[in-house]
This record gives structure tokens, C-alpha cells and sequence, in this order.
């Protein structure tokens, strides 16, 4: 069975839940082994698949679409998030509830990470000028939030909320897609290449990456346990909490994981030629998205 | 000290400019003949059209790197030095605080880095901490070597003269610690870029660090390639400036 | 005088005249630096007392009245000649008079090298700058730790006249050490022989009557005779290739 490996952008977390689960229940049927292997705050499965380090990945579709734009012979086999987690906390007391209240205040900047762009972009749909904003380089770490270093913190809402609430820090989020910004979150990727020469073994991965958060979203509680197997070391009561969040960020369109839809794409791709990541019309949709593996999975 | 006259032959200059030359000419050919290459590595001239193109960016983000470490290096070096002086007062003290300044540099510091941040907040205070952090010991143990190597009968003579400690320190300690001292700053003053880069991964408005961390993130090879150049270059510059200090002291250290 | 848990130098009460010229003889190890050292205040007997013009040495320190030559001339790299006899008189609290340090200079025989920095000199050179630096504000008391040991014996000979020639002219007293027993009978006008064990009480012996011995002559029968009595002392039981008696010349 040939073996293969998934290369995720962060520490293991609750969401490799449907990773840990397709692993382990559903892999041997499709006959691949499948092994999901961590990243880091400085590893890049972009440059990690690029450079034949591995084939498969798990990246923020706005960076693969700005990759795709420069010519990288990369593409989107199956979306994870089909809506962006990314959303942006505020202090219960700082009377902060929209963009327009970022005016005047510290707002932290994840730099290099998607949340970057959807920041830029949901400041230009609010129509706030971003002069006008004390915009900070923050570290990942929380705690520089929670001690006040700056008033707006970028976050996935399943995961520093998580840690918020368990310091009972009391906390409002604001959510850009109320600005018109709809991303995508993280994607399933490969090389080109690999869809020509080795497409049986992409699409075994799909399937079973299907099935594994399938599986989740109806078995939370198996898929955790499959989780916790997998890494003992992780917090169980703080996992749990965020995979509680999590799962409806992968439940896909139409309650189908790994599936969007080409508007989707499209919405991301304006998105960013609006704030120039990318010259405009410089990417279709059909470049840096493939949705055949999916869809096949689920005609199976 | 290193005989320049070796770094200086024509025969040696031509040898290191052929094979930066031979470097750059294969890093060009791939980057321009295969797309990963490319994507990953850029190519000179691609990274060279980058930086004229961003040069505004990069040059701020270079003389921002450039201030943190140099004022870094200068932080380390005054602090060397006045521990130095407390070996010489207070030979004691110095003793019992030399373990413990041993011990600071047992942290690696990408692990102190995070924490540094939460104490002195994003701006470039922080910076100039780390930066003074890993470059103070080199500096430090070697002007604590040179003070220790005085020899006992130059002291001695400063003795029956009843000399006032500052002039020992001025006539003795000091002409005979420079080697020691210019030893260590020469280690000391790539580090203190390291130190800064470091710190900029951590949070930084701007700066070489946050380039390179940014590039790192996405796929920006140029900015990573003009990044990496750009420490380089300002590790070079400062190390330069040392020799260049060095070379102030006159014919008594540089001939001998 | 203990060190380190060893007794060195027993039993030792002398006094050396003023304007003596008073060699320290002895084998290795005997306690011949260690004398000058108690001598020069740098280090204190376990028992007993220095006195120099009635006070303690360290009395004397900052007056130009005690000078030591060590063995290294630990001069100051960073100053030229001239510079290092400035600085000398300016920590003596001393004004520097027109052409006074020329002739000094000219004096040890550095007549010309006054922008020269140590690291330009010879070793007879910076010996030389030493003694000039030693004599800078004529001292009463003048130590020698064996300044001259790494010269060759011609050039030794040669600034060890120099310097009992400059020793008589400032009425100086010279306390100095040296393994060479002849060169001790050429130079001194006493020799204090620490005798090898401190097995016997240490003599200060005035060489005031033996006749002169001029460079390359055969030793007369009296510094013969006196050469012998002095190994005899410091040597012992001590095989005799421990200790040195060359003819110079």
C-alpha cells in the first residue's frame, strides 16, 4: 500500500480530527497509509510540497491562491474549511464592535498568515482607512493579548476563543464575512504533476479524507478519542471544546466535507485582487481548484 | 592578528570573487531553468529587481535591523566593559556574578525571544535586548580573560608608582585587554544581528526579521532571498565596523 | 617567610648599606625572588619586618624612591618611548623639564627611539627603557628581579655596567638577583649567599677589598677564593651543575 503522508501547516490540534479518524478507520480500505505529519509556526506546506518534501499539504486557500498566482503548479483537491475560521476578538470592555471602532486602537497583525488578508480586505469593504489604525506585528502568543499589548486580536474562532475562555477572559468576536469577506480556511493541495502521475493515490486520499470527517461530524466523540490516541499530550478538555466549534467550519457545502463550489473560489479570488495580493485576472478558478476527486468520492 | 597581507593578495581576491561569481551564475541558471527553483530560491536577478523595485520597504526594514543591532551590540558592550571594571574593583563580585552570567546564556534563545516580547511589548526595546543578550558573553568572557591575564609584575609596577586604579586601568588593563576585547566584539557583532532578526520573528512592524518570518508564511522567495542578503550584508557591515575601530587604535596593536 | 606551606628563607637579618651595590646569590628555588619581593613590599614575611630609610617599604610607594626591574620590562605598549618616561614623571606628580627625557634616553643609550613603541624594540632596548623608565626621578632603592636574564651575555654585561654606572651617579642603593656567582663578584660590592636548605644562617659578605675584575681577564686568586666560599654556601650538598659560575668575556 503505497504510503502517504499529509503535511499540516500547525501544531497538532482538534482539527485534525477527520484526519486522524480517515487514518485510521478508512485509509486501509482505500488502500493507502495515510500519515498526517504536524507543522510549525515557520514550516510552509506550500514550499514543503513544491519542493517534493512531500505531495500532499494542508494550507489557507488565499495562499494557495496567491501561490497558484505566481505560477506554482499547485491545486486545491478538497477544501477543509469552505468557510474561513478567521474572525477577530475583542475585550468584552472595549467597547470595540465593528471596524470602525478599530480607529484609534492597536490592532494585532498575525503576519504571513491568512487572517493578514482577510483583515486588509474586510477593513476596505467596511471602507475604514487603515492610516488611521495603529496596526501592530503580533507573536502567536495570546498572552500579549490578554495583557493588553493591543486591543484586536486575529484568531480562528475555534481556537483562541477556546483559550480565552479558559483563562475566563470575557471576549466579543467580529466576524468579517458580516463585511462581505468569505474565504475559504485551510484546503487539501498536491502538485500538478502528482494528479498526472499518480491521480490513484490523490484520489484515495480524497475518499478517505471524506469518509474520515464524515465520520467526525457523526461521531464526535469516536473521532476525539481517535484524536487523543493519536497525540495523548494534547489538553483533552480544551481540545474537546474546540473540535465543539470546529465542526461545523467542516461540514463543506451542502453538508458535503471537502466540497466548495467554484463561486466560492471566485469570491476568495476577487477578494484578493481587490487588495492586490494578486493582479487581476491573474488566476481562474480552474487553475488553483479541482473538485473531480471529490466529486468522484462522492459518487462512489 | 591575522596577517592581511594573505586576505589581500590578488591571487586570494580573484579566487573568492570567481567562486561568488561561479554561486551566483548557477543560482541564476537554475532559478531561470526550473520553476520550483524559482519558487523557492527566486534568482539574483529577480531578488536584485525585488529590492529596486521594494526599496523603500527594504531599505527601511534594513536600517530598522541595522539600529536594533547596532544599538544592541553597543548595550552589550557597555555592560561588558563596566563588568569588566567591577572584576577590577570588586574582584569578588565579579566571581560570584560570572557563574551567573554563564547561566544566562544556557537559554536558547528562540525560547526567550516569546517571553522577551511579553515583557517589553512589540516595539524595539525588546529588540535591543536580545540583541544585547547573545551578544554581551563573547564580549564579556573575553574582556574577563584579558583582565585576568594582566600580568601580576605590570601591576606592580603601577604599585610603586601608587598609581590611581584609573590610570592602571587606563595604562595597564586596557592596552593589554584590547586584543581580548576586539576578539569578542568581532564574534559579538554578527551575533547581534542574529539577536535582532530573532526577535523580529516574534512581532516586529518592521525589519529584516519580519521579512524573512513573513516569507517563510507564504511564497515570497524575493523577499526572502532580499531578506536573507540583507542580514548578511548588515552582519558584514558591522563586523566591518569593528575592524574599522580596531584600526583606530594605532600602530602600538595593529603592528605588533 | 612561608609559602605555600614550605619555609623559605630562615633565619635572615641583614643590613645593606646605603649606595650598595648587593647581589642575591643562590641555587633555584632558594628564595632569592622572594627575598626581593619582601624587600619591594609586594610581599609580607610570615615574621619579622623590611625597613628602608626607617620606614616600611610601602611607605615609600609613590615617591620615586623605590624602583624594581622585573623580568619582563613590562613597559606600556600603547606609549612610545618618550611617552612611557612622560607618563612615569606625570605619576610621580613630576613636571617634565626641557630635554630632560632626551637625556635620559640618550643616557640608556636610546638616543633617536623616542617615537618607538615597545613592540619595535629589541629585548636590549626595552631593557633599556626600563632602567631609563627606573631611573626617571632617582630612586634610593633600586630591585632587580634578573631584568637581563634573556639578553645574551655580552649585552648583559653591557647594561649591567650601565647600570651600577647610573647607581653611582644618583647614590642608589641596588639589591639584585643572579644565578651567576662571577657576575655577582664583577658588579657587587656585597653578595648575600642564601645557602641551599636555609641550612645555615645567610651572610651579607662585603666585597669591598677584592681587586676588580675586568672583562675576559682570568678571575684573580682573591675572587677565586671568594667564588669558592660563595658556592660552598649557597651550593651545600647540592650537585654543582645546579648552579652557575661562568667567566664572561
Amino acid at each position: 500500500m503505497p504510503a502517504v503522508e499529509l503535511r499540516q501547516e500547525w501544531f497538532p490540534n482538534a482539527n485534525f480530527a477527520g484526519e486522524v479518524s480517515a487514518a485510521k478507520r478508512f485509509a486501509g480500505a482505500e488502500k493507502i497509509q495515510l500519515k498526517v505529519v504536524p507543522g510549525a509556526e515557520d514550516v510552509d506546506p506550500i514550499k514543503v510540497v513544491l519542493s517534493k518534501g512531500a505531495d500532499f499539504g494542508v494550507v489557507g486557500g488565499d495562499l494557495l491562491v496567491a501561490a497558484v498566482a505566481k505560477g506554482a503548479p499547485l491545486v486545491a483537491i478538497g477544501v477543509a474549511n469552505v468557510k474561513s475560521p478567521t474572525c477577530f476578538l475583542v475585550k468584552s470592555n472595549s467597547g470595540i464592535k465593528s471596524p470602525a471602532d478599530f480607529v484609534g486602537k492597536r490592532v494585532g497583525i498575525l503576519a504571513g498568515t491568512n487572517t493578514e488578508r482577510v483583515y486588509q480586505l474586510m477593513m476596505k469593504r467596511a471602507g475604514i482607512d487603515r492610516a488611521k489604525i495603529k496596526e501592530v506585528q503580533v507573536p502567536f502568543e495570546l498572552q500579549t493579548f490578554v495583557l493588553g499589548q493591543y486591543d484586536v486580536r486575529p484568531a480562528f474562532i475555534y481556537d483562541e476563543p477556546v483559550s480565552l475562555e479558559q483563562q475566563n477572559i470575557a471576549y466579543e468576536v467580529i466576524d468579517p464575512a458580516k463585511w462581505g469577506v468569505h474565504f475559504t480556511g485551510t484546503v487539501y493541495f498536491t502538485r500538478r504533476d502528482v494528479l498526472d502521475t499518480k491521480r490513484s493515490v490523490a484520489q484515495a486520499l480524497v475518499t478517505t479524507l471524506v469518509k474520515g470527517w464524515t465520520f467526525t461530524i457523526a461521531n464526535p466523540d469516536a473521532s476525539f478519542s481517535d484524536l487523543m490516541a493519536a497525540y495523548p499530550t494534547l489538553k483533552k478538555d480544551r481540545e474537546r471544546r474546540s473540535l465543539q466549534l470546529a465542526l461545523p467550519y467542516f461540514s463543506g457545502e451542502n453538508n458535503k466535507p471537502l466540497t466548495a463550489s467554484a463561486d466560492t473560489w471566485r469570491a476568495m479570488i476577487g477578494g484578493l485582487e481587490e487588495i492586490g495580493v494578486i493582479a487581476p485576472h491573474s488566476v481562474q478558478v480552474e487553475q488553483v481548484w479541482e473538485p473531480s476527486l471529490v466529486n468522484h468520492a462522492y459518487a462512489q | 592578528m591575522t596577517d592581511s597581507r594573505t586576505v589581500r593578495d590578488p591571487a586570494t581576491l580573484l579566487a573568492g570573487a570567481s567562486i561568488a561569481v561561479a554561486i551566483l551564475l548557477g543560482w541564476e541558471i537554475l532559478g531561470e531553468s526550473s520553476t520550483s527553483v524559482r519558487l523557492l530560491l527566486s534568482s539574483p536577478v529577480r531578488t536584485v529587481s525585488y529590492v529596486i523595485g521594494h526599496f523603500g520597504e527594504a531599505g527601511q526594514s534594513f536600517l530598522y535591523t541595522g539600529m536594533e543591532s547596532l544599538l544592541g551590540l553597543a548595550v552589550a558592550t557597555a555592560f561588558a566593559l563596566a563588568f569588566g571594571a567591577v572584576c577590577v574593583y570588586h574582584p569578588r563580585i565579579g566571581s560570584i556574578s560570572f557563574p551567573l552570567l554563564v547561566a544566562s546564556q544556557v537559554i536558547p534563545l528562540v525560547c526567550l525571544a516569546p517571553m522577551i516580547i511579553l515583557v517589553f511589548g512589540p516595539g524595539p526595546s525588546g529588540k535591543v535586548f536580545l540583541s544585547a543578550l547573545i551578544g554581551f558573553f563573547p564580549i564579556l568572557t573575553n574582556v574577563v580573560s584579558g583582565i585576568r591575564s594582566v600580568p601580576s609584575a605590570s601591576q606592580e609596577v603601577m604599585l610603586l608608582m601608587a598609581a590611581p586604579k584609573a590610570q592602571v586601568i587606563r595604562h595597564v588593563v586596557i592596552p593589554h585587554c584590547m586584543d581580548h576585547f576586539f576578539a569578542g566584539m568581532r564574534i559579538a557583532a554578527p551575533l547581534s544581528v542574529i539577536g535582532a532578526i530573532v526577535a523580529e520573528f516574534n512581532g516586529a512592524d518592521i525589519g529584516v526579521g519580519k521579512d524573512i518570518f513573513i516569507s517563510a508564511k507564504r511564497l515570497e522567495p524575493e523577499l526572502m532571498m532580499s531578506g536573507i542578503a540583507a542580514g548578511a550584508i548588515l552582519s558584514g557591515l558591522i563586523y566591518g565596523l569593528v575592524l574599522l575601530l580596531e584600526r583606530r587604535l594605532g600602530p602600538w596593536y595593529w603592528e605588533r | 617567610m612561608s609559602l605555600g606551606g614550605r619555609t623559605v628563607l630562615h633565619n635572615l637579618s641583614l643590613t645593606i648599606p646605603s649606595g650598595a651595590s648587593a647581589a642575591v646569590v643562590g641555587v633555584s628555588g632558594v628564595g632569592k625572588t622572594t627575598l626581593l619581593r619582601c624587600v619591594a613590599g609586594l610581599l609580607t614575611p610570615t615574621t619579622g619586618r623590611v625597613i628602608i630609610n626607617g620606614q616600611p617599604p610601602g611607605a615609600l610607594y609613590g615617591q620615586g624612591a623605590l624602583a624594581f626591574l622585573f623580568q619582563e620590562a613590562c613597559l606600556w605598549r600603547h606609549l612610545t618611548a618618550r611617552q612611557t618616561l612622560e607618563l612615569t614623571l606625570k605619576l610621580y606628580g613630576l613636571p617634565a623639564h626641557n630635554g630632560e627625557i632626551e637625556k635620559l634616553l640618550s643616557r640608556v643609550g636610546l638616543s633617536g627611539f623616542d617615537s618607538y613603541y615597545p613592540h619595535r624594540m629589541s629585548v636590549g632596548m626595552k631593557a633599556r627603557l626600563a632602567i631609563a623608565r627606573a631611573f626617571c626621578v632617582a630612586p634610593s632603592v633600586l630591585l632587580m628581579d634578573e631584568p637581563f636574564a634573556a639578553l645574551d651575555p655580552l649585552r648583559r654585561l653591557d647594561l649591567n655596567r650601565q647600570v651600577q654606572t647610573m647607581r653611582r651617579e644618583a647614590g642608589c642603593t641596588v639589591m639584585w638577583v643572579t644565578h651567576d656567582v662571577v657576575e655577582a663578584l664583577q658588579f657587587a660590592t656585597h653578595v648575600i649567599a642564601l645557602p641551599h636548605g636555609n641550612s645555615k644562617p645567610v651572610e651579607l659578605l662585603d666585597l669591598g677589598t677584592l681587586p676588580a675584575i675586568a672583562d675576559g681577564a682570568s678571575l684573580p686568586a682573591e675572587a677565586l677564593a671568594m667564588r669558592d666560599r660563595l658556592l660552598e654556601t649557597i651550593v651545600g650538598d647540592t650537585p654543582v651543575e645546579d648552579v652557575s659560575a661562568e667567566v664572561v668575556g
